[in-house]
């Protein structure tokens, strides 16, 4: 399929990615993208795939066991912000507006 | 003792009580500090170890690439945003190295979260190629290969996901490759793209390499994608000759294409040659798959890679906004903060080709066509015992060349990908110099788990150049 990726998807997938974009990291990121996605429509040639499996893997299990694993008692200090046994995090259910508005490029707000 | 020593040199240097492991390993350790100034390998030098050195590798120290975790050090991966992160464990690779009494004296430099072919893409320094200051030493694995190439340590650990180590080994003039895929275990070294990344060894020659192979290679359990495969000694059968009845398929769109540098294709041709002087039947191969392997790589791993890095969002570990209000919010912009462009760009690639309605036209259809690849491989190896192709179609380019086009970075992976994608092993050394004395790599690929034939065919090779003797000025 020929695809136009265009300013709306590239905020579309970074707003699904968790990530901000600055502004004046957009066009050159949008056109990027788009040389990428071009580039891969070579793959359009491939008529025939659908015999291929998806997966040629299988899946390994082990015993669902509890172990002593002296690592997790590590795991905490690596974190920015702790208490007691818990990862503190800012509230998912605070308004956006709570946030300071964001910088510009040239770091004034 | 001289620079640019061999392992193999090395181990006969201690066993006969003419060096001890001590005055070896300070011996590099001095090295690094009187070179990397103007190398740039490591992102952080250790000091030896304090503990008595014994066993295989005790005197024989060696560099870990900045994204295999060594207990309490930091392992950044050259980003930002795990600037601060201690790794609160050992990689398996890690350990292995530790328990055959080698001295680990730093974490090297490479592309920012592996992704990257020339080293330029690091979030702190750009390393160099040391047969020329002003080129790269190609990534990700950039300063493990420069280390080695400059005789600042005999042997150092890179990853690779997609060419990750036999680019820079073939732009840095040394030994490196990429074992079958479940080979090497990823326990303790941050993912890239789990169905590709594999750790392996760098170093001068293939002998060494062989001993590093040996040591790293195997089952691990705390890798639910390791292989059942015992540790081998793949130093046993090298003996300086090409197995009999050996066939090797050339593959002859590197021959035809225009984009491969006249000179690689040049001491390519010459290899070819030797390698029938040597023993080995020739036969030409076309890989006609080869050419879709770039844009299925490039689809399917930026994809792995955005499930993978999407972890490093300040939550857990790493760097994180402090004046983000909301949890959205501080996840958006410590991203934003902590990732460099070329992540940033495959993350974006990879969620875009997992989301509704382009997920099948992308990413199955990417699937489909590496089992496609994967077939094409099998059937080839029905016809030959190993294929040949030059490691990358261009010599070592100028820092800061490719800047503002990231698709003409990606081609220089496109011998390297398509093994990387069906989990073949492959092997890559000198094959000669280009007349600006940049060096040039050829590189060896086999059926799966066939490492000692790689390493017999490699060995036969190089025994019979002496590309492997000359080193780079400036590191005397």
């Amino acid at each position: 399929m020929m695809i136009k990726f265009s300013k709306q998807d590239l905020l579309k997938v970074a707003n699904l990615s968790a990530l901000k974009l600055r502004d004046s990291e957009i066009p050159k990121m949008l056109k990027d993208i788009q040389n990428l996605l071009e580039y891969v429509e070579q793959l359009n040639e491939v008529k025939d795939e659908k015999q291929y499996p998806q997966y040629r893997n299988k899946n390994i299990f082990r015993e669902d066991k509890k172990i002593n694993c002296e690592v997790s008692n590590n795991l905490l200090k690596s974190a920015p912000k702790t208490k007691d046994n818990y990862f503190v995090v800012p509230s998912a259910f605070a308004k956006a507006s709570a946030d300071k508005p964001a910088k510009n490029d040239e770091g004034e707000q | 003792m001289k620079p640019f020593i061999t392992i193999k040199e090395l181990k006969e240097k201690i066993e006969n009580k003419e060096i001890t492991p001590k005055e070896s390993t300070k011996f590099f350790s001095e090295r690094i500090k009187k070179y990397d100034s103007k190398l740039q390998s490591c992102l952080e030098v250790f000091e030896p170890t304090e503990a008595p050195e014994t066993g295989i590798l005790a005197g024989i120290p060696g560099l870990l690439k900045d994204n295999i975790c060594q207990k309490d050090k930091i392992a950044s991966c050259a980003s930002k945003i795990l600037q601060n992160y201690k790794a609160p464990y050992d990689a398996t690779a890690t350990k292995k190295m530790n328990n055959s009494g080698a001295s680990i004296l730093g974490r090297t430099n490479m592309d920012e979260f592996a992704m990257g072919s020339s080293g330029e893409h690091s979030a702190y320094q750009i390393t160099k190629n040391p047969w020329d200051l002003t080129r790269v030493p190609g990534g990700s694995s950039a300063g493990s290969a420069a280390a080695v190439a400059a005789g600042l340590v005999p042997w150092a650990l890179g990853s690779e996901t997609g060419g990750s180590v036999r680019t820079p080994a073939a732009f840095c003039g040394i030994v490196g490759m990429y074992p079958t895929y479940g080979l090497s275990s990823r326990f303790g070294v941050v993912a890239f793209a789990s169905s590709t990344d594999q750790i392996a060894p760098l170093t001068k020659t293939v002998y060494d390499n062989a001993i590093i192979a040996s040591l790293l290679f195997g089952y691990d359990k705390n890798d639910s994608t390791s292989l059942d495969q015992e540790p081998k000694n793949y130093t046993k059968n090298l003996d300086g000759k090409l197995p009999k009845d050996l066939t090797i398929g050339v593959l002859q769109e590197a021959l035809e294409s225009s984009s491969v540098d006249p000179q690689i294709k040049s001491a390519f041709e010459k290899s070819i040659k030797q390698l029938e002087k040597l023993g080995a039947k020739i036969k030409p191969i076309k890989l006609k798959n080869l050419k879709y392997g770039i844009s299925v790589y490039y689809i399917l791993t930026p994809a792995e890679a955005a499930s993978n890095l999407n972890r490093y969002d300040g939550t857990l570990y790493g760097i994180r906004d402090k004046e983000a209000k909301t949890l959205q919010s501080m996840y958006a912009k410590t991203k934003d903060a902590g990732f460099g462009p070329e992540v940033k760009r495959r993350i974006l690639m990879g969620n875009f080709v997992l989301s509704e309605g382009y997920k099948d036209a992308y990413y199955n259809k990417a699937n489909k066509i590496r089992n496609m690849i994967r077939e094409e491989f099998e059937q080839t190896f029905e016809d030959v015992d190993l294929i040949i192709s030059p490691t990358t179609a261009t010599l070592p380019f100028k820092i800061g060349q490719n800047d503002n086009d990231p698709l003409a970075l990606y081609m220089a992976d496109y011998f390297t990908v398509c093994n990387c994608l069906t989990g073949n092993p492959a092997i890559s050394i000198p094959c000669g110099f280009s007349k600006e004395n940049l060096p040039i790599g050829f590189q060896f690929i086999g059926p799966r788990l066939s490492e000692e034939l790689l390493y017999k065919a490699a060995h036969a090779f190089e025994q019979d150049t002496d590309y492997h003797l000359k080193t780079p000025k400036g590191f005397e």
